[in-house]
C-alpha cells in the first residue's frame, strides 16, 4: 500500500470530522446527507481499499460519535433502527460483525475508543455492554478515563500504530495508557489548538483525516506518531540519539 | 519513574510554529497567540489630541479645557478618555513613555488584558503615540477677537441718581452667570452695556433680565455689511433695556389710577422691594400691592424722594395702634430729626409702619416731606392729599466704627467708559450703602452670593463682640473659595 | 520481577556535553542508584530490547496510576490488573476525587458487601452507592430492614436501646418520657409493653400572650415590672419546684430506665431539667424524641410512647436500604411483629401460583391493632392459569413446571398482557409480548434456557441472547449452537459463535493458569514487600550519594537547545517526528529520558545499516544518496556503480 499522509477536510463547514465519519481498518462510515465533497474527500482516498459507506444512525448524521467499531466489528447504540442496521450490513464487509449495544451510554463513539487489539471504555459502561464491546470488536477493553475525563473516545484516538491523547493528559498518564494499549502515544492536538482528538481525526492503520482546521505541525504530529507517510524519525536526530546510545554503549 | 500525587504535564508542540510548550488553552505558543490575535484591535494607536497654547489647556471633548502638566495625571486620564475601543479590554497599566516636550508628541505605554479563546487571557501592552493639535480654546479664542466681535448688545440704563440698583443687578448676573457669554462689558453714563456674539446670545441676556427686574427693553438693528446676490445680511443689533427708575425705599406717588385700582392705596407709599415687580407699602395703612412691571410702564412714575434725600430721626416716642399687617405694625411715632438736637424743639408726629421695629430711642430715616422740594406733577390730580410731615422708612443702626467686614462679594470686569466722569465719592457712597442694604436685609442677600473674605478672618474676633446691635450677615450664610484670582474684589 | 542490580539510573544529561557530538565517547560514568559509578554495557540493553522488540512503552511504565501507582511486570499483567474489580473500584473512587483503596483495604471491603466475583451490576452500583447511602441512612433518624417480602421494616433508631436491634426495643421494661415548654410539663414513666406506671402533669401560666414564648430568660436587660410579669415569674418558679420535684420523687426510675426521653426546647425549660447539681438525669443517657411533639399533655407522653415504639412496615424505603443476611432477617421480622402491642402471628407465606404481590402498607399511629396482615392479591387481569404458571416458572427457573406446562404448540408464544413478576423490588419482569425463552434468558436460568432452547424454543426470534442475563446464560445459547449447528440460523439471532466443549476446556485452563499466577504473584509479593523495606533503607543512602553529585542541569539545558537548534537548522517537516516528540516530552526525566533513548535506538538501530556494505550506520553519519546510506563514499560509489550498471 503506498504511503499516504493525513488529508484534512470539513463537513458543512465544520471541521469536526471526527463527529461525521469513523475510519477503521475495513471499513469507512460516514454521514449521509451533506455535501458530497465531504464524501468524495474519503472516496478518493479509500475506495480501492475498503468500502466507503454513507450512514445515518438512529436517524442522525454524528455517525462517529454513535458507533465504535474496528476491523471485526462494529458496535451501535440502542437507538439505531434495523433499517440502518440492514444498510450497515449490505454495504460492510462479511467479517465485520454488526450488534447493537443496549447500555445507557448511546454516545458509544465517545465513551469507547479502539484499535484492532485492545479498545478504551468509559468507567461507567455496563458490563454486558462491555462484554459486547469486547465480543464484537475481539478487543480486550479497558475501562480508563484521559485527563479524569472518561469520554475516552472524544479525547483520545488510537490505531494499531499509535495514538493521540488530549494535551492535558500527563506523562504518566500516557506512559501508563501507552504500556497498556501497546502503542506509543503522544500528547497533541488538531483543529488548530483543539485538544478534542476525537472528534479532530479519524485514523486507521495507512491513513488519517483531520479537520481542515489542523495545521501543519499537527498534521506532522499525527502522522508521526501514526507512522503515516514519510514521517519517520528524523534521521539527524536519531543519529544524534545513535550516538549517545552508542556512547551509553561503549 | 515517581509516582504519586504529583504529575508531569506533557509538553506539546505549539499548533503553528511546533514550539515545545505546556499545554494550554489555546495549545499555541506565547508568540503564535500575539500573531495570530491582536487584541489591541480597535484601538487606534494614533490619535490626537487638542491642547490651548495660549492657556496650556488640553481640550477634553466635547467643549471643556483641562489645565495639565506634562506626565501629570490628568493629562493621563485626559488621553486615556480620548482612546475609543478600551472599554472592551481590561486596562491593566498605562504610563508615559517620555518625549521631548516641544516634540508635541505625546506617548503612552498602555497594558490590556482580554479573553481571546475558551478562558485564555492575553495581556498586551503597546504604545499609543498622540500628536499635541494647537487650537485656540474659547476664552482666549474670545480674548483675540477682541470685543469687535460683537454682534448684540444690551444697553441696560436706568435713570436715577444712584447706581445701587446696578450693583444688585451685578450680583444677580454673577449669581446666575448671566454674563459668561458676553464678549464685554462696559460701564456707561447711567448703565451697562453687555456685548454679545449673537443675538440669541443676548435675547437669552434680555429674558433673564426681565426674571429679574422691572424691565422694558426695545430693539433695533443696524445694517453693517450686505451682499445682495447672496442675499447676506450683517446687522448689529441693539437692545435697549430699561430699568424701572424707581427703587428701594424710594417714596412713591401713585398715579390717581393706579392707586385707585388697588382700592385707594396710598397715594404715598414707599417701594419696599423691587425684583421682577414691585412691591409698594402704604405707611399708614399697611397696605402692601405689587405692580407687575407692565402696569409699571403703563403709568411709568418716578420716585417722588429718593433714597438720597433720607433724612435720620430720633425716635421719641411710640404709640402703637394695635393694626398689624405681616411684620408691620401700625404706630403714632413721634420723632424728632438727629440734626435738630441742639438746635431747636421741632418734634414731628407720623403714622408709620414701622411700629414693630422701632421704640423710643432708636435711630431711623426717613423722607421729611416738610420741607422737601419735589414736583407737583408727581401729585397731581389726587384730591384732599395730605402729606405727612415725615414718613419713616426703614430703622437704621448708627455705624459707628468703619470695621472691616468679614465677607465680599464679586464684581464682574468692567470696562470703564473713558467719558464717563465717575463720580467717585458718589459711587463709594453708593457701594456703601448697599452693602449695609445687604447687611440689613436678609430677603435681598437670597439673590447674592456672599463669600468669606480670607483677608478679614483676623477681624473676626472684633466683630464677636458687636457693641451696637448692627444688624450683620450670620457665618452660615457665607460661601466659602472666594478666589481672588476670579475677579477683582469690592471694597 | 526486576533485578535491581540492572537497574541503573543513567541520565543523559549526565552524559558529559562532549559525547554530543558525532563522535562516540568511549565510556560514560553515570551515577547509579548505589552512589557507585559503573559502566553501562549496551548489549544488555540490546539483548533486552531484542527479546521484547515488540513491546512499546517504557520500561517500568507498565503500572496503574490508579490503585496507588502499582507495578507491573509486563503489559498483560497491567492488561489484567485493569480488568480487576479492585481496580474498577479505585477508578470510580478517583471519579468521585476519593484516594485509592489498597488492594488489602478493598479485599475487606468486598467481603463485607459481598461484591467481590459477582457479575451482577447491581452490586457495583450497590458498591458505588454505599457511601452515600451510609450516609443517608445515618442522617435518616430511622433504622430500615428489607424483608424477604419486599418489603421495608422501620423503626426509631433513638428508641432502639441499642441502636441496632428490634429485639432491645421489645424487651425494654422501664421508659421514661418527660415533656416540657411553655409552660406545661408532662412527664410519665412506662412499664414493659407500654404501660403506664406513673405519670404527673402541670400547667402554669409562665408565658405571656403574645410575647414569644417564656421570657424570663431575657429578663437581665430589662426586668419587666408589671403585674403580669410578676405573676408569670412566680408561676415560672412554681413550675420549675414541681418539675424538679417530680424527678426527685422518681429517681429510682430514671436511673432503672432502659431509656430516658426528654423533649425540653429552650435553655430555660432544658436548665429547669439539669441545671441543678443533683439532678437524676444528669447521670443517665438522655435521648431526644425524634420527630415533632405537640403540647406536652399526657396523651402526648403516650402517643409519644406508642410512636416510639412502632415499628413501621412499607412498601417503599424511607433511605437505601440496608440488605440483611436471610437467616437473620426471620429473627427481626419476628421481632418486629412481636414488639407490637397485638400481634398478627405471622405472615402468610406467599401463595404459590400468583402473579402479582401486592402488600398492603399499615398506618402505625392508627391504633396498636396495626399490621393486621399482609394480603395477596391476584391481578385482575383474566390469565389462563396455564399460562401464568408457565410464566412464573420462566420467573423463577423451575424446570420440572415448565417442562409440565410447555407443549409444543406454546413454546415460542408471546405471554399476553398482564404477566408481570415482582420480588424485591429488584426483580420486576413485565412478560408482556415476550416468549418462554426471553423471559427465563432475561432472569438468567441457564437450565431452564436450556431445556426450552432442547424442546424446539427459537433462539433467533426476538433477542434472547441479548437479553440474557449473565455469561452461563449466553453460555447456554452458544453451547447449543456448538451442539446442534444446523437446527437454527444462530447467528441471526445475534448469537456470536458456538461455543464448544474443546473451547471451555480451554478458556478453563486459562482461567486455571490466571488463578495459579496470581497465586504465585500474590507470595512473590509479600517476599518484595520485605526485600523493598531493605530496598528503601539503601535507596535512601542512594539518594544522599546522588545528591552530592553535581546536578547536570546546566549540561541539560545546553543538551536541548543543542538538539532543538539541530532541529530547527533542518527546519525539515521530520521536526515533529515521533521521537523528538517524546524526548521534548519527557526532557525532564532523566531516567526517563534514559529510556526513551534507548527504545528509540531500538528503532533505529535496526534500520540504520549501510546500504552496501550493511555495517550498522550507529555513531557515524551517514552518507546519502537517493535514498539510501552508506557508511563510507567507497560504499556510494560502489553501489552506484552497481545501479548504473544494472
Amino acid at each position: 500500500m503506498q504511503e499516504r499522509s493525513a488529508v484534512t477536510c470539513q463537513f458543512e463547514g465544520s471541521s469536526e470530522i471526527g463527529v461525521f465519519s469513523c475510519l477503521t481498518n475495513t471499513y469507512c462510515l460516514v454521514a449521509s446527507g451533506g455535501s458530497e465533497n465531504f464524501y468524495s474527500v474519503f472516496e478518493a482516498e479509500l475506495a480501492d481499499h475498503i468500502p466507503v459507506v454513507r450512514v445515518s444512525v438512529s436517524g442522525t448524521r454524528i455517525v462517529g460519535r454513535m458507533v465504535a467499531g474496528n476491523k471485526n466489528g462494529l458496535v451501535l447504540p440502542d437507538s439505531v433502527t434495523d433499517q440502518e442496521m440492514q444498510h450497515m450490513a449490505n454495504s460492510l464487509p462479511d467479517t465485520v460483525r454488526i450488534v447493537r449495544c443496549s447500555d445507557r451510554l448511546t454516545a458509544l463513539g465517545n465513551c469507547i475508543a479502539c484499535n484492532d487489539y485492545v479498545a478504551l471504555i468509559h468507567p461507567d459502561i455496563s458490563k454486558e455492554s462491555e462484554e459486547v464491546v469486547a465480543d464484537v470488536l475481539g478487543v480486550e477493553t479497558i475501562r480508563h478515563s484521559i485527563a479524569g475525563e472518561p469520554l475516552v473516545g472524544t479525547y483520545s484516538v488510537f490505531t494499531n500504530q499509535g495514538g493521540i491523547v488530549h494535551p492535558e493528559c500527563s506523562i504518566e498518564d500516557q506512559d501508563e495508557l501507552s504500556s497498556l494499549l501497546q502503542v506509543p502515544l503522544v500528547a497533541g492536538t488538531v483543529n488548530r489548538g483543539s485538544g478534542l482528538v476525537g472528534t479532530g481525526v479519524v485514523a486507521n492503520d495507512w491513513s488519517a483525516f483531520c479537520g481542515l482546521d489542523t495545521t501543519g505541525m499537527e498534521l506532522e504530529v499525527i502522522q508521526s506518531v501514526l507512522k503515516l507517510g514519510s514521517s519517520q524519525p528524523s534521521n539527524i536526530l536519531g543519529e544524534m540519539r545513535a550516538s549517545i546510545i552508542e556512547s551509553l554503549a561503549n | 519513574m515517581e509516582i504519586g500525587g504529583e504529575t508531569t504535564r506533557s509538553m506539546i508542540l505549539c499548533c503553528h510554529c511546533g514550539t515545545p510548550i505546556e499545554p494550554n488553552a489555546a495549545n499555541m505558543c506565547m508568540n503564535c497567540i500575539r500573531g495570530r490575535v491582536d487584541i489591541t484591535e480597535g484601538i487606534p494607536k494614533k490619535s490626537t489630541v487638542y491642547y490651548c497654547r495660549q492657556c496650556a489647556r488640553y481640550l477634553q471633548p466635547p467643549k471643556f479645557w483641562l489645565v495639565a502638566e506634562l506626565e501629570s495625571k490628568e493629562l493621563l486620564g485626559l488621553l486615556i478618555k480620548r482612546l475609543r475601543g478600551l472599554n472592551k479590554v481590561k486596562l491593566i497599566d498605562a504610563s508615559f513613555k517620555w518625549t521631548e516636550p516641544h516634540s508635541r508628541r505625546i506617548i503612552v505605554r498602555l497594558t490590556i488584558q482580554k479573553e481571546v479563546f475558551l478562558n485564555a487571557i492575553l495581556e498586551d501592552s503597546f504604545t499609543v503615540e498622540f500628536v499635541v493639535l494647537y487650537q485656540q480654546c474659547e476664552r482666549c479664542r474670545r480674548d483675540a477677537a477682541k470685543i469687535d466681535a460683537w454682534q448684540a448688545v444690551v444697553q441696560v440704563r436706568q435713570k436715577v441718581e444712584h447706581k445701587r440698583s446696578f450693583m444688585y443687578l451685578e450680583q444677580l448676573i454673577l449669581k446666575h452667570g448671566a454674563h459668561e457669554e458676553a464678549l464685554g462689558i462696559k460701564q456707561m453714563s447711567d448703565g451697562i452695556d453687555f456685548f454679545f456674539i449673537s443675538k440669541s446670545a443676548a435675547l437669552k441676556f434680555v429674558s433673564f433680565l426681565q426674571q429679574v427686574m422691572p424691565i422694558k427693553h426695545k430693539s433695533s438693528e443696524h445694517l453693517v455689511s450686505h451682499d445682495p446676490k447672496s442675499n447676506h445680511f450683517r446687522y448689529k443689533y441693539t437692545f435697549s433695556v430699561d430699568i424701572a427708575p424707581v427703587c428701594k425705599d424710594d417714596l412713591v406717588c401713585l398715579p390717581l389710577k393706579l392707586s385707585q385700582s388697588f382700592g385707594g392705596l396710598g397715594p404715598i407709599v414707599i417701594v419696599s422691594r423691587v425684583s421682577q415687580s414691585i412691591v409698594v407699602t402704604d405707611p399708614t395703612s399697611l397696605r402692601h400691592a405689587e405692580i407687575a412691571p407692565n402696569v409699571y410702564w403703563r403709568y411709568g412714575f418716578v420716585s417722588l424722594m429718593n433714597s438720597r434725600q433720607l433724612v435720620e430721626y430720633t425716635i421719641l416716642d411710640v404709640e402703637h395702634t394695635g393694626e398689624t399687617s405681616g411684620r408691620n405694625q401700625g404706630a403714632y411715632i413721634t420723632a424728632a430729626k438727629s440734626s435738630d438736637f441742639g438746635a431747636n424743639d421741632n418734634v414731628v408726629l407720623t403714622r408709620s409702619h414701622l411700629g414693630g421695629h422701632l421704640s423710643s430711642g432708636d435711630i431711623s430715616v426717613g423722607y421729611d416731606l416738610k420741607s422737601a422740594n419735589y414736583n407737583e406733577a408727581l401729585i397731581e390730580g389726587h384730591k384732599h392729599l395730605e402729606l405727612e410731615d415725615c414718613v419713616l422708612v426703614k430703622k437704621t443702626y448708627p455705624r459707628m466704627n468703619r470695621r472691616r467686614r468679614k465677607w465680599k462679594l464679586k464684581s464682574m470686569v468692567v470696562d470703564a467708559d473713558e467719558q464717563v466722569d465717575r463720580g467717585n465719592d458718589r459711587e463709594e457712597l453708593d457701594r456703601e450703602q448697599f452693602l449695609r442694604e445687604l447687611e440689613q436685609d436678609p430677603e435681598l442677600r437670597l439673590g447674592v452670593n456672599i463669600y468669606k473674605d480670607p483677608a478679614a478672618e483676623d477681624a473676626m474676633t472684633d466683630a464677636e463682640t458687636n457693641p451696637d446691635e448692627y444688624p450683620d450677615i450670620p457665618l452660615d450664610e457665607l460661601i466659602e473659595g472666594l478666589n481672588i484670582e476670579d475677579g477683582p474684589d469690592e471694597e | 520481577m526486576k533485578e535491581k542490580v540492572k537497574q541503573k539510573r543513567v541520565s543523559i544529561f549526565s552524559v558529559s556535553e562532549a559525547s554530543l557530538g558525532v563522535g562516540g565517547v568511549d565510556g560514560i560514568a553515570v551515577a547509579t542508584s548505589d552512589g557507585g559509578e559503573e559502566y553501562v554495557d549496551v548489549k544488555d540493553l540490546s539483548e533486552e530490547e531484542g527479546e521484547e522488540s515488540q513491546r512499546v512503552g517504557i520500561e517500568g511504565s507498565a503500572v496503574c496510576l490508579t490503585c496507588d501507582g502499582i507495578h507491573f511486570e509486563d503489559y498483560l499483567e497491567q492488561r489484567e490488573h485493569f480488568g480487576t474489580d479492585w481496580h474498577r473500584h479505585n477508578v470510580r473512587r478517583k471519579a468521585r476525587k476519593r484516594p485509592p483503596l489498597s488492594e488489602s483495604h478493598f479485599e475487606k471491603l468486598a467481603d463485607t458487601l459481598s461484591i467481590s466475583g459477582s457479575e451482577d451490576e447491581d452490586e457495583e452500583d450497590r458498591e458505588e452507592e454505599e457511601f452515600q447511602r451510609l450516609e443517608a441512612i445515618r442522617r435518616t433518624p430511622k433504622l430500615e430492614y428489607n424483608l424477604a417480602s419486599g418489603e421495608y421494616l422501620s423503626a426509631w433508631k433513638a428508641a432502639l436501646p441499642d441502636n441496632s436491634s428490634l429485639s432491645s426495643l421489645k424487651n425494654m421494661k422501664l421508659t421514661c418520657v418527660f415533656l416540657a415548654g411553655g409552660g406545661h410539663f408532662a412527664g410519665a414513666v412506662f412499664g414493659p409493653q407500654g404501660k403506664v406506671l406513673k405519670h404527673q402533669t402541670y400547667h402554669r401560666y409562665t408565658s405571656r400572650k403574645k410575647q414569644g414564648g417564656e421570657q424570663d430568660y431575657n429578663e437581665k436587660a430589662s426586668r419587666a415590672k408589671s403585674a403580669g410579669a410578676q405573676i408569670r415569674r412566680y408561676n415560672m418558679q412554681l413550675l420549675r419546684q414541681e418539675i424538679r420535684g417530680v424527678l426527685k420523687d422518681w429517681t429510682n426510675e430514671i436511673h432503672n430506665a432502659d431509656l430516658v426521653f426528654l423533649h425540653a426546647p429552650g435553655k430555660g425549660t432544658r436548665e429547669t431539667f439539669l441545671g441543678y447539681p443533683d439532678s437524676p438525669l444528669k447521670d443517665v443517657q438522655l435521648r431526644r424524641i425524634p420527630f415533632t411533639t405537640r403540647r406536652a399533655t399526657l396523651d402526648e407522653v403516650k402517643r409519644v410512647m406508642s410512636e416510639l415504639t412502632s415499628v413501621y412496615l412499607s412498601s417503599q424505603s424511607v433511605v437505601e436500604v440496608v440488605s440483611v443476611p436471610k437467616k437473620a432477617l426471620d429473627v427481626k421480622k419476628g421481632d418486629a411483629v412481636t414488639s407490637r402491642a397485638t400481634i398478627a402471628d405471622s405472615k402468610p407465606p406467599a401463595e404459590k401460583g400468583t402473579a402479582h404481590l401486592k402488600t398492603k402498607v399499615p398506618k402505625p399511629q392508627e391504633t396498636d391493632l396495626l399490621d393486621k396482615e399482609i394480603r395477596v392479591v391476584r391481578e385482575e387481569l383474566q390469565v389462563p392459569e396455564d399460562v401464568l404458571q408457565l410464566f412464573e416458572a420462566c420467573c423463577i427457573g423451575d424446570v420440572v413446571t415448565a417442562k409440565r406446562v410447555l407443549e409444543i404448540d406454546r413454546i415460542d408464544a408471546k405471554f399476553p398482557q398482564g404477566c408481570r413478576y415482582q420480588k424485591d423490588q429488584k426483580v420486576d419482569v413485565d412478560g408482556t409480548g415476550l416468549s418462554p425463552l426471553e423471559v427465563a434468558a432475561s432472569l438468567g436460568h441457564h437450565e431452564l434456557v436450556l431445556t426450552i432452547l432442547e424442546l424446539g424454543g427459537n433462539p433467533v426470534e426476538g433477542s434472547p441472547y441479548l437479553r440474557a442475563a449473565d455469561k452461563e446464560t449466553r453460555d447456554t445459547f452458544r453451547r447449543f449452537w456448538a451442539l446442534n449447528p444446523d437446527r437454527w440460523d444462530f447467528a441471526a439471532g445475534g448469537i456470536p459463535s458456538p461455543l464448544t466443549s474443546h473451547m471451555e476446556a480451554e478458556r478453563e485452563a486459562k482461567l486455571r493458569e490466571k488463578r495459579r499466577k496470581a497465586k504465585q504473584k500474590k507470595k512473590a509479593k509479600s517476599k518484595q514487600e520485605k526485600a523493598e523495606a531493605e530496598a528503601a533503607q539503601q535507596a535512601a543512602e542512594a539518594r544522599a550519594v546522588w545528591e552530592c553529585v553535581p546536578k547536570p542541569k546546566a549540561v541539560r539545558n545546553v543538551a536541548f537547545t543543542l538538539s532543538l537548534s539541530i532541529a530547527l537548522f533542518h527546519s525539515v517537516p521530520t521536526l515533529a517526528s515521533i521521537s523528538l516528540l517524546w524526548w521534548l516530552a519527557r526532557r525532564r526525566l532523566p531516567e526517563r529520558e534514559k529510556r526513551a533513548m534507548a527504545l528509540e535506538g531500538r528503532l533505529n538501530l535496526k534500520t540504520a545499516t549501510c546500504r552496501w556494505c550493511g555495517k550498522s550506520l550507529v555513531g557515524i553519519t551517514p552518507f546519502e544518496r537517493l535514498s539510501f546510506k552508506y557508511c563510507s563514499t567507497t560504499c556510494v560509489h560502489a553501489h552506484r556503480e552497481e545501479i548504473e550498471n544494472s
